[in-house]
Protein backbone atom coordinates (compact mmCIF):
# COMPACT_ATOMS: atom_id res chain seq x y z
CA UNK A 1 0.00 0.00 0.00
CA UNK A 2 1.18 3.59 -0.78
CA UNK A 3 2.54 4.58 2.28
CA UNK A 4 0.62 8.32 2.29
CA UNK A 5 -2.82 6.40 1.96
CA UNK A 6 -1.16 4.80 5.20
CA UNK A 7 -0.23 7.81 6.91
CA UNK A 8 -3.86 9.06 6.15
CA UNK A 9 -5.48 6.30 7.72
CA UNK A 10 -3.51 6.12 10.51
CA UNK A 11 -3.78 10.27 11.59
CA UNK A 12 -7.65 9.81 10.40
CA UNK A 13 -8.35 6.71 12.86
CA UNK A 14 -6.52 8.12 15.55
CA UNK A 15 -8.14 11.94 15.15
CA UNK A 16 -4.87 13.95 14.76
CA UNK A 17 -5.52 17.57 14.49
CA UNK A 18 -4.00 18.92 11.61
CA UNK A 19 -0.71 21.61 11.82
CA UNK A 20 -0.43 23.25 8.33
CA UNK A 21 2.19 25.60 7.61
CA UNK A 22 1.98 27.13 4.21
CA UNK A 23 5.29 29.20 4.72
CA UNK A 24 7.36 28.15 1.46
CA UNK A 25 10.36 25.76 1.65
CA UNK A 26 13.92 26.67 1.19
CA UNK A 27 14.33 26.85 -2.62
CA UNK A 28 17.34 25.25 -4.15
CA UNK A 29 20.49 27.83 -3.57
CA UNK A 30 21.47 26.63 -7.23
CA UNK A 31 18.92 29.40 -8.29
CA UNK A 32 19.97 31.81 -5.84
CA UNK A 33 21.34 34.99 -7.45
CA UNK A 34 23.25 36.38 -4.37
CA UNK A 35 24.46 32.84 -3.69
CA UNK A 36 25.96 32.27 -7.62
CA UNK A 37 27.59 35.48 -7.26
CA UNK A 38 29.61 35.05 -3.51
CA UNK A 39 30.73 31.41 -5.33
CA UNK A 40 32.22 33.00 -8.21
CA UNK A 41 33.54 35.61 -6.42
CA UNK A 42 35.12 33.27 -3.94
CA UNK A 43 36.43 31.09 -7.11
CA UNK A 44 37.54 34.42 -8.75
CA UNK A 45 39.25 35.70 -6.04
CA UNK A 46 40.99 32.01 -5.42
CA UNK A 47 42.07 31.41 -8.80
CA UNK A 48 42.04 34.29 -11.06
CA UNK A 49 46.14 34.99 -11.77
CA UNK A 50 47.46 38.72 -11.53
CA UNK A 51 49.43 39.67 -15.27
CA UNK A 52 51.51 42.58 -16.52
CA UNK A 53 49.12 44.75 -16.72
CA UNK A 54 47.55 44.32 -12.97
CA UNK A 55 44.61 43.25 -14.21
CA UNK A 56 43.19 39.46 -13.02
CA UNK A 57 42.38 36.93 -15.43
CA UNK A 58 41.11 33.25 -15.59
CA UNK A 59 39.84 30.87 -18.51
CA UNK A 60 35.81 31.57 -18.73
CA UNK A 61 35.81 27.20 -18.64
CA UNK A 62 38.00 26.71 -15.80
CA UNK A 63 35.67 29.33 -13.60
CA UNK A 64 33.09 27.68 -14.81
CA UNK A 65 34.25 24.62 -14.03
CA UNK A 66 35.81 25.49 -10.67
CA UNK A 67 32.08 27.31 -9.35
CA UNK A 68 30.04 24.15 -10.69
CA UNK A 69 32.35 21.20 -8.28
CA UNK A 70 32.40 24.30 -5.47
CA UNK A 71 28.90 23.78 -4.79
CA UNK A 72 28.77 19.80 -5.12
CA UNK A 73 31.37 18.90 -2.85
CA UNK A 74 30.97 15.07 -3.70
CA UNK A 75 32.41 15.70 -7.26
CA UNK A 76 35.97 16.45 -5.78
CA UNK A 77 37.06 13.03 -6.61
CA UNK A 78 35.59 12.86 -10.00
CA UNK A 79 37.51 16.11 -11.20
CA UNK A 80 40.86 14.52 -9.19
CA UNK A 81 40.20 11.64 -11.11
CA UNK A 82 40.22 13.40 -14.52
CA UNK A 83 42.72 15.76 -14.17
CA UNK A 84 45.18 12.57 -13.10
CA UNK A 85 43.93 11.04 -15.92
CA UNK A 86 44.84 13.14 -18.28
CA UNK A 87 48.23 10.36 -19.61
CA UNK A 88 44.96 8.61 -20.55
CA UNK A 89 42.97 10.11 -23.01
CA UNK A 90 40.41 7.05 -23.66
CA UNK A 91 40.02 7.13 -19.74
CA UNK A 92 39.80 10.51 -19.20
CA UNK A 93 37.11 10.68 -21.39
CA UNK A 94 35.16 8.38 -19.41
CA UNK A 95 36.39 9.44 -15.90
CA UNK A 96 34.94 12.98 -17.30
CA UNK A 97 31.55 12.14 -18.84
CA UNK A 98 29.28 13.09 -16.00
CA UNK A 99 31.05 15.79 -14.68
CA UNK A 100 31.30 18.05 -17.90
CA UNK A 101 27.65 17.13 -18.88
CA UNK A 102 26.47 18.66 -15.80
CA UNK A 103 28.53 21.62 -16.00
CA UNK A 104 28.29 22.49 -19.66
CA UNK A 105 24.73 22.48 -18.92
CA UNK A 106 25.32 25.19 -15.84
CA UNK A 107 23.12 27.91 -17.62
CA UNK A 108 22.51 29.76 -14.13
CA UNK A 109 25.91 30.53 -14.12
CA UNK A 110 26.07 31.71 -17.83
CA UNK A 111 23.35 34.28 -16.58
CA UNK A 112 25.33 35.11 -13.52
CA UNK A 113 28.62 35.84 -15.44
CA UNK A 114 26.46 37.80 -18.59
CA UNK A 115 25.42 40.34 -15.37
CA UNK A 116 28.81 40.57 -14.11
CA UNK A 117 30.02 41.26 -17.69
CA UNK A 118 26.60 43.59 -18.03
CA UNK A 119 28.08 45.51 -14.66
CA UNK A 120 31.15 45.37 -15.90
CA UNK A 121 32.70 43.91 -12.85
CA UNK A 122 34.11 41.36 -15.80
CA UNK A 123 35.15 41.56 -19.30
CA UNK A 124 35.43 38.95 -21.48
CA UNK A 125 38.77 38.78 -23.58
CA UNK A 126 38.65 36.10 -26.23
CA UNK A 127 38.19 32.28 -23.69
CA UNK A 128 39.06 34.51 -20.44
CA UNK A 129 36.98 36.60 -18.49
CA UNK A 130 39.26 40.00 -16.75
CA UNK A 131 38.82 42.17 -13.61
CA UNK A 132 36.62 44.60 -15.07
CA UNK A 133 36.81 48.81 -13.84
CA UNK A 134 33.91 47.20 -11.28
CA UNK A 135 35.65 44.17 -10.13
CA UNK A 136 35.68 46.12 -6.69
CA UNK A 137 31.96 44.57 -6.44
CA UNK A 138 33.25 41.51 -6.99
CA UNK A 139 35.78 41.52 -3.99
CA UNK A 140 32.86 41.94 -0.74
CA UNK A 141 31.22 38.97 -1.29
CA UNK A 142 35.06 37.43 -0.71
CA UNK A 143 36.09 39.68 1.97
CA UNK A 144 32.43 38.90 3.99
CA UNK A 145 32.56 35.20 3.41
CA UNK A 146 35.86 34.86 5.14
CA UNK A 147 34.83 38.02 7.79
CA UNK A 148 31.70 35.76 8.70
CA UNK A 149 32.70 32.53 8.33
CA UNK A 150 29.88 31.99 5.28
CA UNK A 151 30.33 29.43 2.54
CA UNK A 152 33.17 27.53 4.44
CA UNK A 153 32.04 24.43 2.57
CA UNK A 154 32.67 25.64 -0.63
CA UNK A 155 35.23 27.67 -0.15
CA UNK A 156 37.64 24.33 1.21
CA UNK A 157 36.86 22.85 -2.01
CA UNK A 158 37.81 25.78 -3.82
CA UNK A 159 41.08 25.83 -1.79
CA UNK A 160 41.60 22.45 -2.23
CA UNK A 161 41.38 22.64 -5.92
CA UNK A 162 44.03 24.94 -6.16
CA UNK A 163 46.08 21.98 -5.99
CA UNK A 164 43.89 20.48 -9.09
CA UNK A 165 45.85 21.06 -12.33
CA UNK A 166 43.07 21.95 -14.67
CA UNK A 167 44.78 22.04 -18.18
CA UNK A 168 43.21 23.93 -21.64
CA UNK A 169 43.12 20.23 -23.40
CA UNK A 170 40.94 19.01 -20.62
CA UNK A 171 38.19 22.50 -21.14
CA UNK A 172 39.22 22.08 -25.29
CA UNK A 173 36.18 23.08 -27.16
CA UNK A 174 34.44 24.58 -23.99
CA UNK B 1 6.00 -10.47 -23.74
CA UNK B 2 5.19 -12.45 -26.93
CA UNK B 3 6.96 -15.91 -26.41
CA UNK B 4 8.49 -15.71 -30.00
CA UNK B 5 9.87 -12.53 -29.68
CA UNK B 6 13.39 -12.67 -30.80
CA UNK B 7 16.54 -10.33 -29.39
CA UNK B 8 18.44 -8.48 -31.68
CA UNK B 9 21.66 -6.40 -30.62
CA UNK B 10 22.85 -3.63 -32.67
CA UNK B 11 26.14 -1.10 -32.16
CA UNK B 12 25.76 2.64 -31.99
CA UNK B 13 26.45 2.61 -35.54
CA UNK B 14 24.04 0.24 -37.18
CA UNK B 15 21.04 1.90 -34.72
CA UNK B 16 21.96 5.69 -36.15
CA UNK B 17 21.39 4.66 -39.39
CA UNK B 18 17.97 2.38 -39.00
CA UNK B 19 16.50 4.92 -37.01
CA UNK B 20 16.02 8.59 -35.62
CA UNK B 21 18.52 8.55 -32.70
CA UNK B 22 17.82 11.84 -31.06
CA UNK B 23 18.60 12.87 -27.69
CA UNK B 24 15.40 11.95 -26.24
CA UNK B 25 16.42 8.60 -27.39
CA UNK B 26 19.64 8.96 -26.36
CA UNK B 27 17.97 9.14 -23.03
CA UNK B 28 16.01 6.70 -23.12
CA UNK B 29 19.47 4.36 -23.44
CA UNK B 30 20.94 5.64 -20.48
CA UNK B 31 17.73 5.34 -18.34
CA UNK B 32 18.69 2.05 -17.31
CA UNK B 33 22.03 3.36 -15.94
CA UNK B 34 20.38 6.17 -14.51
CA UNK B 35 17.69 4.32 -12.06
CA UNK B 36 20.40 2.61 -11.01
CA UNK B 37 22.70 4.99 -10.22
CA UNK B 38 19.41 6.87 -8.22
CA UNK B 39 18.66 3.44 -6.74
CA UNK B 40 22.44 3.68 -5.58
CA UNK B 41 22.91 7.29 -4.59
CA UNK B 42 19.89 7.00 -2.54
CA UNK B 43 21.35 4.14 -0.14
CA UNK B 44 23.81 6.48 0.34
CA UNK B 45 22.71 9.42 0.86
CA UNK B 46 21.36 11.17 4.00
CA UNK B 47 18.94 13.26 4.74
CA UNK B 48 20.27 16.76 5.95
CA UNK B 49 17.78 17.54 8.79
CA UNK B 50 15.77 14.30 9.99
CA UNK B 51 14.64 16.16 13.32
CA UNK B 52 11.17 17.65 12.08
CA UNK B 53 10.10 14.33 10.50
CA UNK B 54 11.10 12.12 13.26
CA UNK B 55 9.38 13.92 15.69
CA UNK B 56 6.06 13.95 13.38
CA UNK B 57 6.76 10.06 13.36
CA UNK B 58 6.58 10.01 17.26
CA UNK B 59 3.75 12.51 18.03
CA UNK B 60 1.95 9.54 15.18
CA UNK B 61 3.07 6.52 17.98
CA UNK B 62 1.55 8.71 20.53
CA UNK B 63 -1.53 8.72 18.92
CA UNK B 64 -1.55 5.77 17.70
CA UNK B 65 0.23 3.36 20.12
CA UNK B 66 -1.64 0.00 18.96
CA UNK B 67 0.32 0.59 15.72
CA UNK B 68 3.61 0.63 16.11
CA UNK B 69 4.96 -1.85 13.73
CA UNK B 70 2.76 -0.17 10.91
CA UNK B 71 4.09 3.27 11.27
CA UNK B 72 7.51 1.89 11.68
CA UNK B 73 7.07 0.29 8.13
CA UNK B 74 5.26 3.35 7.36
CA UNK B 75 8.17 5.88 8.37
CA UNK B 76 11.01 3.34 6.64
CA UNK B 77 9.18 3.75 3.41
CA UNK B 78 9.00 7.78 3.60
CA UNK B 79 12.04 7.76 4.21
CA UNK B 80 13.33 5.75 1.20
CA UNK B 81 11.13 7.34 -0.99
CA UNK B 82 12.34 11.06 0.23
CA UNK B 83 16.22 10.05 -0.33
CA UNK B 84 14.91 8.32 -3.37
CA UNK B 85 13.57 12.00 -4.60
CA UNK B 86 16.80 13.95 -2.97
CA UNK B 87 19.03 11.45 -4.92
CA UNK B 88 16.98 11.97 -8.61
CA UNK B 89 17.50 15.89 -7.80
CA UNK B 90 21.29 15.10 -7.24
CA UNK B 91 21.84 13.47 -10.32
CA UNK B 92 19.59 15.64 -12.46
CA UNK B 93 21.66 18.80 -11.24
CA UNK B 94 24.77 17.06 -11.79
CA UNK B 95 24.51 15.69 -15.40
CA UNK B 96 21.18 17.57 -16.55
CA UNK B 97 20.67 21.15 -15.38
CA UNK B 98 18.52 21.68 -17.43
CA UNK B 99 15.81 19.26 -16.12
CA UNK B 100 16.88 20.00 -12.89
CA UNK B 101 15.47 23.72 -13.10
CA UNK B 102 12.36 21.99 -14.42
CA UNK B 103 12.02 19.71 -11.25
CA UNK B 104 12.21 22.53 -9.07
CA UNK B 105 9.37 24.24 -10.94
CA UNK B 106 7.83 21.35 -9.98
CA UNK B 107 8.77 21.35 -6.64
CA UNK B 108 7.01 24.88 -6.17
CA UNK B 109 3.80 23.57 -8.14
CA UNK B 110 3.78 21.06 -5.47
CA UNK B 111 3.92 22.77 -2.58
CA UNK B 112 1.29 25.41 -3.87
CA UNK B 113 -1.51 22.87 -5.01
CA UNK B 114 -1.05 20.56 -1.72
CA UNK B 115 -1.70 23.92 0.42
CA UNK B 116 -4.30 24.47 -1.89
CA UNK B 117 -6.26 21.51 -0.75
CA UNK B 118 -4.88 20.86 2.60
CA UNK B 119 -5.95 24.09 4.10
CA UNK B 120 -9.28 24.81 2.05
CA UNK B 121 -10.70 20.88 3.62
CA UNK B 122 -12.07 20.37 6.62
CA UNK B 123 -11.02 16.74 6.54
CA UNK B 124 -7.08 17.33 5.64
CA UNK B 125 -5.97 13.98 6.46
CA UNK B 126 -8.64 12.78 3.54
CA UNK B 127 -6.41 14.46 1.11
CA UNK B 128 -2.84 13.25 1.75
CA UNK B 129 -3.47 10.73 -0.92
CA UNK B 130 -4.44 13.15 -3.01
CA UNK B 131 -1.57 15.22 -2.65
CA UNK B 132 0.21 12.50 -3.96
CA UNK B 133 -1.99 12.32 -6.71
CA UNK B 134 -0.96 16.14 -7.33
CA UNK B 135 2.84 15.27 -6.96
CA UNK B 136 3.28 12.62 -9.38
CA UNK B 137 0.61 14.35 -11.73
CA UNK B 138 3.03 17.48 -11.87
CA UNK B 139 6.27 15.04 -11.97
CA UNK B 140 5.14 13.01 -14.31
CA UNK B 141 4.16 15.83 -17.02
CA UNK B 142 8.05 16.47 -16.84
CA UNK B 143 9.48 13.14 -16.33
CA UNK B 144 7.24 10.25 -17.21
CA UNK B 145 8.75 10.11 -20.28
CA UNK B 146 12.19 9.39 -19.51
CA UNK B 147 12.02 8.18 -15.98
CA UNK B 148 8.85 6.79 -16.19
CA UNK B 149 9.55 3.85 -13.18
CA UNK B 150 10.95 6.16 -10.91
CA UNK B 151 7.56 8.80 -10.72
CA UNK B 152 5.94 7.05 -8.49
CA UNK B 153 8.88 7.05 -5.73
CA UNK B 154 10.14 10.31 -6.37
CA UNK B 155 6.38 11.83 -5.84
CA UNK B 156 6.07 10.41 -2.67
CA UNK B 157 9.12 11.37 -1.66
CA UNK B 158 8.09 14.87 -2.53
CA UNK B 159 5.68 14.80 -0.29
CA UNK B 160 7.59 13.06 2.64
CA UNK B 161 9.78 16.13 2.13
CA UNK B 162 6.95 18.19 2.71
CA UNK B 163 6.21 16.24 6.09
CA UNK B 164 9.92 16.52 7.02
CA UNK B 165 11.02 20.20 5.87
CA UNK B 166 7.55 21.34 7.38
CA UNK B 167 4.29 22.09 5.95
CA UNK B 168 2.36 18.92 6.55
CA UNK B 169 2.30 18.28 10.41
CA UNK B 170 -0.31 17.37 13.24
CA UNK B 171 -0.78 17.07 16.81
CA UNK B 172 -2.66 15.28 19.38
CA UNK B 173 -6.31 16.84 19.56
CA UNK B 174 -6.64 18.52 22.65
CA UNK B 175 -9.56 17.48 25.04
CA UNK B 176 -11.95 19.36 25.43
CA UNK B 177 -13.05 20.67 29.26
CA UNK B 178 -15.85 20.36 30.33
Amino acid sequence: MNPLHTLAELLRGGGAQPLFSPERLAPSTIYDLQYRLAITACAFELHAKSDLVNTRRIRAATLKLLQFVAIRPWLVPVLQEWAASQRHPQFSLLASQRLRRGFVGDVTYEAVIAFLVARRVLVRVGSHLVSGQNVDALTPFYTAAVEHSLFAAERRVLQKLVDVKITNSMLEGW
Amino acid sequence: MDPTASVVVVGPKQLANRHAVDEITIYRARQCVFMKRVQATAETIAIEDPKGFDWKMQVLREIRPDQQAAIQALSDQLRINWRTALAFERELDETVPTLHRALEDDRREILTRVSEVMVASSEPWTQLARADDIAREIIGRDFERLYGPLVPQVSSGEIARLIGECPVGWQKRQEAHA
